[in-house]
């Protein structure tokens, strides 16, 4: 492998949200087949020192298993996609956890007409559908659950983290339902897309924390720039030594200038054209 | 009686509140590390709580002031249950 750094004898480091982050294995990697497409845009350390591995493979004698630590956490996994799946997240939590930036949202986030939209919400309420979904309308997605945010001559800016998306089966079928394409399964991982196009970094203009119900009327709730600001705080990734405390200042600022809402929809549809009219300023 | 609560009604020390323009707030509560959203007459209510005034005090200084709004009884003493139960008053006793 051509990242191999000297400091690790087989590993691999790559650039994560600003943040060098690596890994460290021992015998043979055969899920590494499924893990490097998953780890593709994101740039390999090429110089300066590599951290010390954030996740550790290590393979059983007979090469049929593989422990997996990360985030002080350790799995034995059978299967070199599980592998993979494993050691993808562990690197992303390692490298949210050291983000250097304000703050690393739980949160879809799309753009258009040099605009951000951002999705936050809670694991299960449909924000990975809803964000790819949003392409329909000319949205181009950032993330679906791992947003950046970085402040830029006095604006908050979302910045894009092409990780590959968590699409079940019901959300690929909604989706094709909707004309919008997916490249994948990536690195041969169920279940593991990217959109054939990604968004670029612009300035948070719009805060939606969507909620799909089944069978829900559409309902659009405008939120206190309070609300908004607690949003945000409840949705920022906890970082190394810096807790919400440190975060208020960011999520205060976005409060203050980001109109926030709450939608909860059962309808692709109904939603679109909700975000629609508030994109335009024109909440229904 | 407007609150369980005993003695004078003080906020704690160390969680700050920001008052938003449109009038909302924010309490930031370092030991949970959790924010709390507050509507005008809540963060009003926080503010209040500077410990010069018992819960009974403090609902007829509230309501005396806004004599227009309807309900402020129970829902001044909500409030002030609210932050007792979430532990954000010093030294509450419940009577």
């Amino acid at each position: 492998m051509s990242e191999t750094h000297p400091t690790l004898a087989l590993g691999f480091a790559r650039v994560l949200l600003g943040r060098a982050v690596s890994a460290r294995f021992t015998g043979d990697a055969p899920w590494l087949d499924a893990l490097l497409p998953l780890l593709d845009p994101f740039p390999a350390v090429s110089e300066g020192p590599v951290p010390a591995p954030a996740v550790e493979i290590l393979a059983s004698a007979d090469g049929t298993q593989w422990l997996v630590r990360a985030s002080g956490d350790e799995a034995v996994f059978d299967a070199p996609v599980e592998v993979a799946r494993q050691v993808e997240w562990g690197l992303f939590a390692a490298a949210v956890y050291d983000a250097p930036l304000p703050l690393c949202l739980h949160a879809g986030a799309v753009a258009r007409d040099g605009g951000v939209l951002l999705l936050p919400a809670e694991s299960g309420a449909g924000k990975t559908t809803l964000t790819l979904a949003l392409a329909a309308r000319g949205w181009l997605p950032l993330t679906d659950d791992l947003c950046p945010l970085d402040e830029r001559d006095g604006a908050m800016v979302a910045l894009p983290c092409p990780r590959c998306c968590h699409v079940s089966h019901a959300s690929q079928a909604a989706l094709a339902a909707r004309g919008v394409a997916l490249d994948g399964p990536v690195g041969g991982v169920a279940e593991y897309y990217r959109p054939l196009a990604w968004g670029q970094s612009a300035p948070l203009r719009w805060i939606v924390a969507p909620r799909y119900e089944a069978g829900a009327p559409l309902a659009i709730e405008p939120l206190s720039q309070a609300a908004t600001a607690a949003l945000i705080l409840h949705g920022s990734f906890t970082h190394a030594g810096r807790g919400g405390r440190d975060q208020w200042p960011a999520a205060l600022a976005i409060g203050r200038e980001v109109r926030g809402y709450r939608l909860t929809y059962s309808d692709l549809a109904a939603a679109f054209d909700a975000i629609d009219a508030i994109a335009r300023g024109a909440p229904p | 009686m407007a609150s369980d609560l005993a003695g004078p009604l003080t906020r704690r020390a160390d969680v700050p509140m920001e008052v938003m323009p449109d009038g909302s707030a924010l309490l930031y509560d370092p030991l949970t590390d959790q924010g709390h959203v507050l509507t005008p007459l809540g963060a009003l209510v926080w503010d209040m709580c500077d410990g010069t005034m018992s819960a009974d005090q403090l609902v007829a200084e509230v309501t005396a002031a806004l004599p227009d709004v309807p309900d402020l009884i129970p829902t001044v003493t909500a409030l002030i249950d609210e932050f007792a139960r979430l532990d954000l008053l010093a030294g509450s006793a419940v009577i």
